[in-house]
């Protein structure tokens, strides 16, 4: 069995956003004694997306972006490898343990978001979309790869798009309502235009 | 203590830059269950 390394978390509550909807929150520490905040989105068709940044990065509006830098491992003498797998292992528990076991049709999304770098035209223009998605990034390469050591492919659909970066994890209890097409539909015209 | 927690205070810009949006025609596949199971190791078993 693959076994997950996940941090101790606990539930931060929830708040309300624009529009009403309503986002599950929890918090973690990672290996550098920071504060991880994890937010649970709720979509049509029992779709949820996870997404988390650093409490201190809160009020940032790039805060799903960030990457640590490398003067920060250096001086740690680190490659923050293990911290990175953990955080991903911690994701990935909460999504099996706090949702899947409480709704047995959910699906997952996710999206990678880009490093700073990769949202810089003068170095990665050849990825950087008309509708500000930016295609094949390295986080949505590596949940790609991470995701195959846990869902297995006879209860979900792994609907894949590297041109903007989004994989659907879609679940097969729920394959009448959430069909491949719909799911496509609904991932161009609603998730895409609103990110 | 989290009370400032505001997901959408700003807009998130999860995976965007900043420029006009137009329309991509993105390409979706569906991975065949033979890719995923061709590129693990027969050690693991799938958690879900």
């Amino acid at each position: 069995v693959h076994n997950l390394n996940p941090f101790i978390y606990v539930t931060a509550g929830s708040e309300t956003i624009e529009g009403g909807q309503k986002v599950r929150l929890f918090r973690f520490k990672n290996d550098y004694k920071q504060k991880v905040i994890v937010e649970i989105f709720q979509f049509k068709f029992n779709v949820y997306a996870l997404k988390f940044y650093l409490h201190n990065h809160r009020d940032s509006e790039n805060r799903y972006s960030f990457n640590y830098d490398i003067r920060f491992l250096k001086r740690k003498k680190i490659t923050g490898a293990r911290n990175f797998l953990r955080t991903v292992d911690t994701i990935t528990t909460i999504a099996l343990k706090e949702i899947l076991d409480k709704d047995i049709i959910a699906s997952f999304g996710f999206l990678g978001a880009p490093k700073p770098a990769e949202k810089d035209p003068n170095t990665n223009s050849k990825n950087i979309n008309t509708d500000r998605t930016i295609a094949n990034t390295i986080r949505y390469r590596i949940y790609n790869i991470s995701s195959r050591k846990i869902f297995n492919p006879e209860n979900f659909e792994y609907i894949d798009s590297k041109t903007s970066s989004i994989m659907l994890l879609r679940n097969n209890k729920n394959k009448e309502k959430l069909t491949v097409e719909s799911a496509e539909n609904y991932i161009k015209k609603e998730i895409i235009p609103n990110l | 203590m989290f009370s400032k927690l505001n997901a959408s205070r700003k807009k998130s810009k999860l995976n965007t830059i900043s420029s006009s949006k137009k329309r991509v025609n993105h390409i979706f596949r569906v991975i065949p269950a033979e890719e995923i199971n061709a590129n693990r190791s027969n050690a693991y078993t799938y958690l879900v």
